[in-house]
């Protein structure tokens, strides 16, 4: 009887950690109010890195990326070229650099460095992927020069200039000889563009309660400028805590809104099998422990990365 | 300045001049009789979307139709986008199928023959044709219609991610855990187990040790209702 009753005990013990460390018995309420605290900084100054907190608990962390001055440039290395591995692309690309991050970014069809990114897909002129996914409303543009512009596709109105004759022209993606001529511009600019799901477009939400997807570490790019109008780009990183789309995008604004952030655009970066997401040694979060993702482990598998770097 | 001197000068300009330009007017009105002519046959050309257009042809009706002031590229895309409309795949005619990829291979490449204001024109009819073929096959794969492991399928699929044309279709989620497995990749079934069935995995070993329980100790849980009944 009495290892019967041992047994169900244990049952019980096994079931709760299970439970627990699940974050099922602890779950998501449902009005989450984020906060942030941006306390350690490096690199000139112009990156903070800190803790982000939902109700009060720490739930991740929060980079804020200041590009007023242009030092702090991104770089996206859309997939592998030529053979050599996205990792590898990166490790020849960074001697000389000051690496600020490095994450996962637009999504893929799998968990290898040879399976291909969804949506349109451009790596420095290179055709990746021309397939335009109807799913997906954002276009994220990495200049040569190390700025990021995010355009909503629906609303076909993206703007291109010419370096060499300095002619702009409004595109919209959506017509097959419009988006030709913008394949044609990504080539001659050396541009790099990729597809994600896009969250906030100009402060507002761009999606539904509804259409939130499943709860999930979540980590959104998001494009602001502060209240003197510089750019600041934000990491919003939920690692202890799984969200909605929705409920991550939704709190996101409101916190930004709150501390005098005008949201230009908001996106979603992946996080499923390679949830990689790594920092300089000179940040930190709040607590002096180092910022990681929960895949970074497996980073030689990436299959592409969004870098930031000082120069 | 003495006028007699540079009258004749210009009488002879004006000889030569006024004939020029009577013939330059003759040479753009014909010119543009012929792109009138070449936009009517641009509407009428039959776009052959499984063998070879003669490039060369396209690019003559263009070059007629920026000469009539037209927007050559938009015209004949328009043409071509509005026969494109009417195809129909039959997915069991493979063979049909790629002709229509090789076909807007050709398009897309043509760009590494003809001009940067050319190769515009050329991608996006390639770019329309494979779309095409990839939203019919992602539509398919996910209706059920067509079974992506279908040899014939594959090589479409295969063809189609070496032109830059990845389709996203939805999957089995167990099925293609068994694929990683088979494979010996088992981060995707963590990734899976840990994500997506954690909570099934969760109820499932719950439920693997109740069945452990009453299986093992079945007798002594028999036994102890029993001597509850016997006690009552």
């Amino acid at each position: 009887m009495k290892k019967v009753v041992n047994l169900l005990c244990l049952c019980a013990f096994i079931a709760l950690t299970s439970f627990k460390s699940h974050n099922i018995l602890n779950a998501v309420p449902s009005a989450a109010s984020f906060t942030m605290s941006l306390c350690k900084t490096g690199h000139g100054s112009e990156v903070q890195s800190g803790d982000l907190y939902n109700n009060g608990s720490k739930i991740g962390y929060v980079i804020a990326l200041n590009r007023s001055s242009q030092h702090v440039k991104a770089k996206y290395f859309a997939f592998k070229q030529n053979g050599t591995s996205v990792h590898d692309r990166y490790d020849s690309w960074r001697s000389g650099k000051s690496v600020v991050l490095i994450s996962s970014g637009a999504y893929a069809t799998g968990f290898n460095n040879t399976d291909l990114p969804v949506g349109l897909t451009i790596d420095y002129g290179n055709e990746v992927n021309r397939n335009l996914d109807n799913t997906m409303d954002g276009l994220i543009i990495v200049e040569d020069v190390g700025g990021v512009r995010v355009t909503n596709i629906k609303d076909g109105d993206l703007k291109i200039i010419y370096s060499g004759t300095k002619q702009e022209k409004t595109i919209n993606v959506n017509e097959s000889l419009q988006k030709a001529e913008f394949m044609r511009w990504c080539a001659d600019e050396k541009a790099t563009v990729f597809q994600t799901h896009l969250l906030i477009y100009k402060n507002q939400l761009k999606f539904t309660r509804s259409y939130g997807g499943n709860e999930s570490e979540r980590k959104l790019l998001v494009l602001t400028k502060d209240r003197s109008g510089n750019v600041v780009h934000f990491i919003i990183y939920s690692r202890g805590q799984q969200f909605s789309l929705y409920d991550m995008a939704n709190s996101s604004l409101q916190m930004l809104s709150s501390n005098g952030y005008d949201v230009i655009a908001a996106v979603n970066l992946d996080t499923g099998g390679l949830d990689i997401l790594s920092t300089s040694t000179e940040l930190y979060d709040c607590s002096n422990n180092s910022i990681q993702g929960t895949k970074n482990s497996d980073r030689r598998s990436m299959t592409n990365m969004l870098a930031y770097y000082y120069q | 300045m003495n006028f007699a001197r540079i009258y004749p000068a210009f009488l002879i300009l004006f000889i030569f001049f006024f004939p020029c330009l009577i013939l330059a007017q003759k040479v753009t009105a014909k010119e543009i009789n012929l792109s009138r002519n070449l936009i009517q046959d641009s509407v009428r050309i039959k776009w052959d979307f499984y063998k070879n257009q003669p490039l060369q042809h396209v690019l003559e009706l263009r070059h007629g139709l920026e000469l009539a002031k037209m927007n050559a590229d938009e015209v004949l895309f328009n043409d071509f986008n509005a026969q494109l409309k009417t195809v129909v795949f039959d997915l069991n005619n493979i063979e049909e199928l790629k002709q229509y990829v090789i076909k807007a291979e050709m398009l897309i490449y043509a760009k590494y023959f003809c001009t940067s204001e050319q190769e515009i024109l050329f991608s996006a009819m390639g770019d329309a044709m494979l779309t095409k073929v990839s939203d019919t096959l992602q539509t398919s794969i996910n209706a059920g219609i067509v079974d992506v492991y279908n040899p014939d399928i594959e090589y479409i699929l295969k063809r189609l991610m070496d032109d830059k044309v990845n389709i996203k279709y939805k999957v089995n989620n167990f099925g293609k855990m068994l694929r990683y497995l088979w494979k010996g990749d088992f981060r995707y079934v963590y990734h899976k187990l840990t994500t997506t069935y954690k909570n099934t995995l969760i109820l499932f070993i719950l439920f693997s040790f109740l069945v452990f329980t009453i299986v093992f100790y079945r007798k002594k849980i028999l036994q102890l209702v029993r001597v509850k009944n016997n006690a009552k």
